[in-house]
């Protein structure tokens, strides 16, 4: 009899001795990440520096790109640690810093003249390990592994993958408007590595990546003569597509890169067209009296976002990727312009024009939960991170011709505007280099 | 003549121009110069201060996939105390990174320290919980003080209000300690840090005791208000719930590791793993709860679940 009453009450008692706690409230804000120097085993001569040198600038990178993300807050030292502290980190002291996340590590100079970048992610709290990775490259690239290293942070500090070590493409703009010299322009994100694609003699238009980053397209002029034109960033060259019959405008990727789409205007229609790029073969999508222009493959190929006033205003529609089954996306006040769709697929991003104002904002693609993140004279030309968890975009200010590129994520509470050397349109953000 | 000479002369000049325009159109097509295809090879640093130690032999051929980072091998040791390991594992070591559902993944908790009894006299400090207990108890017992309650004096309220039918005192017919060591065993958990000698004011309470409703209610809102002082999440973790399973000790410090029981509503795991990190670490920032009367420690003991819910978080 005392057996089952004992066993009873082993049985009970953890009921008893269990609380349910519910925790409802707490603070939103940007996690307090340390980013000290990074380290170097021995301090040597490089091609970009001395890797002492080099460790505290590598920090600067990681710290900035965190930091420009509005998710993290660097705290603490920004000077070395030792290098023993890079895989057992004084816990107690980043703790005090009011870090929760330490980012770590070393450079160091190997003997065939490149350099690897040891990337380590602690939590102080937890006083573990959350990731680590190792990045060998040439010292002129040292940028990018730091970009990697935030990266990796990045993706696991916040469960998305990240996005610094991306480029952007750009149209840079100089001169008074009757003569203005347009140029292709390349940078990473951030706005470092800058440099000029064409010359500025022609005039090129509507910059786009492809999917596998080592080519991007875009229009040019030359020859008075509209044209597509291809960029193979590796190998630096450029190559003419094709000059179609009448205006070319727009080109997209599909997400494979098989595929472009573009608009062209013919006999004063503007219709949607894909060319098959390897087989040089072009099929219209479209086909009425209206404007249909600015198409966007989703993600997954299977859709195409456009804008078109066949409905009487400028709005957005979707329809298959055969052109088959459009359908109205838009019904908000104003006109909507330059949807993209983003690389996660939840989420189009376009330019809402209306109030004497071009707004960026972004919607589902069932049409619901549009939301403006943007609320200035005129932003516009939204493109995706490769996260599709920022955009960039370019703002013209009132009483301003010149226009400048910014970074806006999706709660629009972290607008940024990103350094270029001259005037700035057309952005066109590159998927994550491998 | 002159006419001939004339059409010579344009033609010529046509010949120029069209030489002109195709050599400025070579020059225009000439290919700025390219950006430095440079790769970034993914490598294993796990042996880096070793390598470096050794003087650095010839380095290895480059990865061409990433490459998983078991422990790295310190050799060197840090030159600063290192800090005590939490009881799972963690500190220098690289963690197994799981990918998948966060289901009863358990985390290391930080160096648990426990203290041999609970403080003597906490300090009477205007703790939400106090201030709490105060109110539910009021219509109860008038003769409560009015300003602050010594947790003592609380743990005694608290007893009183407890178990439903006070017609007799329940003798326990274990010993409390042993009851909760078996109940250790009986669930098979983790054993709790090492329990400091009863004093005669925690037997007060025995282990399998229960408040009433509001009794209970009022001190699961007392610890989530502490809880809640130190839970930050990153913006956009909203949709997110987490419930944990935390052990205390008498002192109100973490007793073991604090086990991730379910993640639910984050866009993928590695999302999901993230927010209960953030959720862990509030655990851990807050450690010690301080002024939980002591006296009920069977009640508070474990906290099962302590729910975390962000969607009202600003």
């Amino acid at each position: 009899m005392i057996r089952p009453l004992l066993l009873a009450l082993l049985l009970a008692a953890p009921a008893a001795a269990q609380l349910r706690v519910d925790v409802t409230q707490g603070v939103s804000q940007p996690m307090p990440v340390a980013v000290p120097g990074f380290a170097t085993p021995a301090p040597a001569a490089t091609a970009a520096g001395n890797t002492a040198a080099l460790g505290q600038q590598v920090a600067a990178v990681i710290a900035a790109d965190l930091k420009s993300s509005g998710l993290f807050r660097p705290v603490g030292q920004a000077d070395p640690v030792p290098f023993a502290q890079t895989t057992a980190p004084a816990y107690d002291t980043w703790r005090q810093a009011a870090a929760q996340a330490l980012v770590t590590g070393a450079v160091e100079a190997n003997p065939d003249g490149t350099i690897t970048l040891a990337c380590y992610l602690y939590d102080t709290f937890a006083q573990s390990q959350l990731a680590s990775e190792g990045f060998r490259v040439t010292p002129a690239a040292w940028r990018r592994a730091a970009h990697k290293c935030a990266d990796k942070a990045y993706a696991r500090l916040t469960g998305e993958s990240g996005y610094f070590d991306s480029q952007i493409v750009y149209i840079s703009e100089t001169g008074p408007k009757t003569r203005r010299i347009k140029r292709l322009a390349i940078m990473d994100q951030d706005g470092a590595n800058h440099r000029f694609l064409t010359n500025g003699q022609n005039l090129v238009l509507t910059p786009r990546f492809a999917p596998n980053q080592s080519r991007l397209a875009y229009m040019s002029f030359a020859g008075n003569r509209p044209s597509l034109w291809f960029y193979d960033a590796t190998t630096g060259r450029h190559q003419i597509v094709g000059t179609f019959q009448g205006t070319s405008l727009s080109p997209r990727f599909s997400p494979d890169g098989r595929y472009l789409l573009m608009s062209l205007i013919r006999a004063g229609n503007a219709n949607i067209y894909r060319l098959d790029i390897a087989a040089k073969a072009l099929d219209r999508l479209t086909d009425g009296p209206s404007i249909d222009t600015s198409p966007s493959y989703s993600p997954d190929g299977s859709k195409i976002v456009f804008e078109s006033d066949r409905g009487g205003t400028q709005q957005l529609y979707i329809m298959n990727a055969d052109g088959s089954g459009a359908h109205r996306l838009t019904f908000g006040q104003g006109r909507y312009a330059t949807p993209a769709w983003s690389p996660r697929g939840d989420l189009i991003a376009f330019t809402r024009i209306g109030g004497g104002k071009l707004r960026v904002g972004t919607m589902r693609p069932d049409g619901g939960g549009e939301k403006l993140l943007t609320d200035s004279f005129a932003d516009e030309q939204p493109s995706w991170s490769p996260n599709g968890r920022v955009l960039v975009f370019f703002r013209t200010p009132s009483g301003s011709a010149t226009p400048h590129l910014m970074s806006a994520d999706l709660t629009g509470l972290n607008l940024r505007t990103i350094p270029t050397p001259l005037g700035a349109s057309d952005p066109s953000w590159g998927p994550l280099r491998p | 003549m002159s006419e001939r000479r004339a059409l010579a002369g344009a033609g010529a000049a046509h010949l120029a121009l069209l030489a002109a325009l195709s050599l400025g159109w070579t020059a225009m097509q000439k290919p700025q110069p390219a950006p430095d295809a440079v790769a970034v090879d993914l490598v294993d640093i796990s042996d880096m201060p070793k390598a470096s130690a050794e003087a650095r032999e010839a380095s290895a051929p480059p990865a061409a996939a990433p490459v998983p980072l078991p422990a790295p091998a310190v050799r060197r040791v840090a030159p600063a105390p290192s800090p005590t390991l939490p009881p799972s594992g963690g500190g220098t070591a690289a963690q197994p990174q799981r990918e998948g559902k966060l289901v009863a993944d358990d985390v290391p908790a930080p160096a648990v320290k426990p203290k041999p009894a609970p403080r003597p006299k906490p300090a009477p400090t205007p703790d939400q919980l106090t201030r709490a207990l105060d109110r539910s108890l009021a219509p109860a017992s008038k003769a409560v003080p009015k300003p602050r309650t010594d947790p003592a004096q609380l743990a005694a309220l608290l007893d009183r209000s407890l178990a439903p039918a006070p017609k007799a005192k329940p003798k326990p017919r274990a010993d409390p300690a042993q009851l909760a060591a078996l109940l250790d065993r009986t669930l098979g958990k983790a054993p709790a840090a090492p329990r400091a000698k009863p004093g005669p004011q925690q037997t007060a309470q025995p282990a399998n005791a229960q408040l009433s409703p509001l009794a209970m209610a009022t001190l699961s809102q007392a610890i989530a208000g502490k809880i809640a002082r130190c839970w930050s999440i990153l913006p956009g973790q909203q949709s997110m719930t987490v419930d944990l399973n935390v052990r205390l000790a008498r002192d109100g410090s973490l007793a073991g590791p604090i086990t991730v029981v379910g993640v639910t509503g984050g866009a993928n795991a590695a999302a999901e793993r993230s927010f209960a990190d953030s959720a862990r670490r509030a655990v851990v920032a807050c450690a010690p709860l301080h002024d939980l009367p002591p006296q009920s420690y069977a009640l508070w003991r474990e906290l099962s679940p302590l729910h975390l819910d962000a969607k009202d978080v600003k």
